[in-house]
């Protein structure tokens, strides 16, 4: 029993010791530094979630609040001198419960509104959403799942994941923060409308296009100015310009063309083409070649992963549902079709209702004299029936428990401001986090006050 | 405070104690009004790397860019410094100045450009070779803008407040300018004759004619166009060099302490702190001149913390001799300053000492300004720790018992600048928590230049605790404070010019990564020599 006494003691002299201080600090400053260096590499988000809000770092901090306490209960009974660095640990205590409290019930999301629009949801940019939607006939949607779960944190190798629908499994295949998108035309079975790739030259153009015709249309049309081309499931229906029909032959290789001439008011030329062919088509010079014909295609568009985010690049989510690969990149959604019904699978970022519109009436940048430098910039807003505010740099607006502040603005390429983002922000931790921080300065101070005083008076 | 000190400004640059002549015409560039002199110093110093082109001063180069451009089109004045972009354009790679003319009928730049704006379109991170490419686009067309009239905009417009430059001045101010020019070529005739007299008279008459010019100005504009007494400080500034003398007797200050306080010569006391007292009121000048030219506090960008913090060092540690009787602080603190001073006279390129406008976040704002004045003022303090950690560490190697007590004084000293540090430094975190929580909402954001101040402040902290613990003696402290510094230096240039940039533009010249990098590896060898000498020679006292 008493070896036991004394084993609880050495854990306590140790977790209250000035050595576990000094590893713990010096953990929190390299655990931070590495933070800095992937933040670099990679972004700030990617950052927070490896280094900064990992198991390791929250640890860390625990160890400190434990040593602190620690160290507090081995000085008792406190005594006068005592009173600065009672105040600085309990400072620091509260700190760091303050950006826990923050962290688990606060809110630090951004809200995008166009000029003249309004909106209510608030963006939240490090967190994200994989939901899966089913379409009834009438245009009806119902949420079949929705899961919150972070790919990048609690990666798809470690615990798979897949959902079931309707006796399919939806099933994820891979992860990756940073991915480029690429769109490309591929040969599809589901898909009767077909595909053509189609090169036009003369002296003056040499271009090269895709024309996909959609099932459910009869006819999609290629608009080159003056020209049109179309790929058409139906007789031409001339429309008076210099056009060119093109429309599938029965034997799935290749196509029946018939070229209208502007001048000539009609038809002038008719034949048939199959990928390879050239023809002249009697206008401005230009030869058309087929380069490529599927009778049945479909629109694809796949995510290329990189190594490190750029300012073009997404993550994304590959999936497979009944032997078909798919690709969903954040912020947008990929139709999934069965004989039954279609369902609707959305990758984006989580989002907070309000409960309440925002509506931005006007946004004015004030620029440097001559340039197209911002100097400030400021948005006019309002809440419908409810208030109106004027929102600037560092004059924020209070409304429901939110704070709005003016973060940004994106502008079109004439250089006119098309949509300012506000950060929205409520944090139930604030004054937890005041109130520590005013202790550890005060007891800063008062530390270095009263060692001078005690150490004049021993002498 | 800044009323008063707006107040004696305007009292001493409105009544013409100053005349105002060329050098103090008005010019609009870059979002700000300046006088022509700055205007002329930085197209002069962008193209050809010095504020001067073989003796002559800045004006007068770009007055004759607009009198022969034909001429100076055939001028070798381009500095092209970097060796890849040379090769990569087939100059003839054996010289580093270029004429503007061969660089316009370069095949290759052409096409290179092109590669530059899609790289800009898409927002790439340049790299050192494209960042020297965009610098030689710029240099280019500052050039060619100002030899075309372009780029010199002198006259405000009615509807907009962008100026009206040089060309597309209407009557009088064309015939005006033009007699300018007149009178600028009369005095170029004069300089060739060397006739000092002549001289003098046609420079009078070039600034007659451009008063002139200002004055019909502000016949149609009002007195107030242009901000002239800011102007005519700045043009002042330009001139006066007060840093270069505050550094002078900065240097002057430290020799004097250091024979006072090493060579026990109390006779030298007094001079030393004539000479420190005469540094800071020069220094104090300075920066006074820029707050009153900009309007703000002089702390938004690496140069400005640089002349920020040498007079803090100077500041702290003064008041801390005059507490604790720490002698020792008075030759580090003024060794600092000079040294900081010095880095801003000479590495132009790397501390850009023109002033800018700020973006907006960083506009107005009481907190900003708080913030960042006590985290660079904790930088003061241990750097000044730093000196005095140098020096515990060279007298360590000339024989620990002989200096026992000068090492005990200045390990007192560091340890003071600590507690003090550490305190700003807190504070400074703190209040930044503050100024983004005011700003966006958010207390804490594991911002990189946020989380080096954290860093440094967590490492000097340990190095308190350790002290505490009686982990560290007083070398040990001072080893600490040698090593410590280097967080300060991640915190204070390494974010913005190692991080910011991306790590892997790393060892290239652009920011003298490679001459900060070196300076903290010899200070961490020279730790470990010192360590290693001492440790060798308590074994030999042992056996």
């Amino acid at each position: 029993m008493k070896k036991f006494e004394i084993y609880i003691e050495k854990i306590f002299k140790f977790l209250a010791s000035l050595k576990l201080a000094v590893i713990v600090i010096l953990a929190l400053a390299t655990a931070s530094a590495i933070g800095t260096i992937v933040e670099a590499q990679y972004d700030a988000i990617y950052a927070q979630k490896i280094i900064y809000h990992s198991g390791p770092m929250y640890l860390i901090m625990a160890l400190l609040c434990v040593n602190l306490f620690n160290v507090m209960i081995d000085r008792l009974p406190w005594k006068k001198h005592h009173a600065g660095f009672i105040f600085a640990h309990i400072g620091i205590i509260l700190l760091i419960g303050g950006s826990l409290v923050t962290r688990l019930w606060g809110v630090d999301g951004s809200l995008p509104i166009d000029l003249g629009q309004k909106n209510r949801f608030v963006l939240i940019p490090a967190e994200t959403e994989f939901a899966v939607y089913a379409t009834y006939g009438s245009g009806g949607y119902k949420q079949m799942h929705k899961s919150t779960r972070d790919f990048l944190v609690n990666p798809i190798e470690d615990e798979p994941f897949s959902i079931s629908l309707g006796g399919d499994q939806l099933e994820v295949l891979e992860y990756h923060y940073a991915a480029l998108r690429k769109e490309s035309i591929v040969e599809d079975n589901l898909n009767e409308g077909g595909a053509v790739r189609i090169q036009l030259e003369n002296a003056n153009v040499n271009m090269v296009e895709w024309i996909l015709r959609d099932k459910k249309n009869e006819s999609d049309v290629l608009s080159l100015g003056p020209a049109r081309i179309h790929l058409a499931d139906i007789e031409p229906n001339y429309q008076g310009e210099n056009e060119i029909y093109l429309v599938p032959h029965p034997d799935n290789k290749s196509l029946n063309y018939y070229i209208f001439t502007k001048s000539k008011g009609g038809l002038t030329k008719k034949g048939k083409v199959k990928a390879g062919d050239q023809v002249d088509v009697g206008w401005m010079g230009i030869q058309l070649r087929v380069l490529k014909y599927l009778p049945q295609a479909r629109h694809q568009v796949v995510y290329e992963p990189i190594k490190k985010p750029n300012d073009i690049s997404s993550s994304a989510i590959k999936f497979r549902f009944r032997d078909q690969d798919y690709w969903v990149g954040l912020n947008s959604s990929v139709r999934l079709f069965t004989e039954k019904q279609m369902y609707l699978v959305s990758f984006a970022n989580r989002r907070i209702d309000l409960g309440f519109d925002v509506k931005l009436k006007e946004f004015t940048v004030g620029r440097y004299q001559g340039t197209m430098r911002a100097a400030s910039y400021a948005s006019d807003v309002e809440i419908p029936g409810v208030l109106e505010a004027h929102i600037s740099m560092n004059n924020p607006l209070k409304h429901g428990g939110f704070t709005f502040y003016q973060a940004s603005f994106q502008e079109n390429e004439q250089g006119e401001a098309t949509t300012s983002i506000l950060s929205v922000n409520y944090d139930p931790g604030r004054w937890i986090k005041y109130l520590g921080s005013l202790l550890i300065v005060l007891g800063a101070i008062l530390m270095f006050y009263f060692k001078q005083m005690i150490m004049r008076a021993s002498r | 405070m800044k009323k008063l000190l707006a107040y004696v400004f305007v009292l001493l640059f409105s009544h013409s104690l100053l005349a105002g002549g060329l050098e103090a015409l008005p010019v609009q560039d870059a979002g700000r009004i300046k006088p022509f002199d700055t205007f002329a110093r930085e197209a002069l110093a962008l193209t050809w790397g010095k504020e001067k082109y073989k003796g002559k001063p800045a004006t007068q180069v770009v007055m004759s860019w607009l009198m022969v451009p034909d001429e100076w089109d055939k001028v070798e004045f381009i500095q092209v410094r970097h060796s890849g972009l040379r090769e990569a354009l087939q100059l003839d790679n054996v010289r580093i100045y270029y004429s503007p003319k061969e660089l316009l009928t370069n095949d290759k730049l052409g096409l290179m450009m092109q590669e530059l704006r899609s790289k800009q379109e898409v927002r790439e991170k340049l790299d050192p070779f494209f960042q020297a490419l965009q610098r030689l686009e710029n240099q280019i067309s500052v050039y060619q803008g100002i030899r075309m009239g372009l780029g010199l905009n002198i006259v405000p417009e009615k509807d907009s407040d962008k100026w009206q430059y040089l060309q597309k001045l209407q009557e009088p101010y064309q015939s005006s300018f033009q007699q300018i020019l007149a009178a600028f070529a009369k005095l170029a005739a004069a300089e060739n004759s060397k006739d000092k007299a002549q001289i003098k008279q046609a420079q009078k008459e070039m600034d007659d004619k451009a008063d002139a010019f200002v004055g019909l100005v502000k016949k149609e504009f009002g007195e107030d166009y242009a901000p002239f007494a800011e102007v005519r400080a700045e043009l002042h500034y330009n001139k006066a060099h007060p840093f270069m003398y505050a550094w002078i007797l900065y240097l002057l200050a430290s020799l004097l302490f250091g024979v006072v306080v090493f060579g026990g010569n109390d006779k030298f006391n007094k001079a030393a702190w004539v000479c420190l007292w005469l540094g800071f009121l020069a220094h104090t000048y300075g920066f006074g001149l820029r707050v009153f030219i900009t309007g703000r506090a002089p702390v938004t960008n690496m140069y400005e913390t640089v002349v920020w913090v040498a007079w803090g060092a100077i500041i702290v540690s003064v008041i801390l001799e005059k507490f604790f009787k720490q002698k020792m602080l008075l030759p580090a603190a003024t060794i600092v300053a000079t040294l900081s001073l010095i880095l801003c006279d000479l590495s132009s390129h790397v501390l850009d000492g023109s002033l800018h406008p700020l973006e907006p976040v960083l506009r107005d704002n009481f907190w900003l300004l708080v913030h960042v004045l006590t985290i660079t003022l904790s930088y003061a303090t241990f750097f000044v720790a730093f000196i005095l950690g140098d020096i515990v560490l060279f007298l360590t190697l000339k024989g620990e018992q002989k200096y026992k007590k000068e090492i005990a004084s200045a390990a007192q000293a560091i340890y003071r600048c600590f507690q003090v540090g550490v305190v700003l430094l807190a504070a400074g975190t703190i209040l930044g928590g503050v100024w983004a929580d005011y700003s966006w909402g958010r207390f804490w954001g594991w911002d990189p230049k946020e989380t080096w101040a954290f860093i440094a402040l967590m490492g000097y902290l340990a190095i308190l605790h350790g002290r505490i613990a009686g982990f560290l003696k007083n070398y040990g402290l001072a080893a600490c404070a040698v090593l410590g510094f280097s967080l300060v230096i991640m915190a204070w240039y390494g974010v913005n010019f190692v991080l910011g940039a991306g790590l892997h533009t790393y060892g290239f010249g652009a920011g003298g990564v490679e001459y900060v990098s070196a300076f903290v590896a010899v200070h961490i060898l020279y730790v470990a020599f010192v360590t290693t000498v001492r440790q060798s020679r308590r074994k030999a006292e042992q056996s």
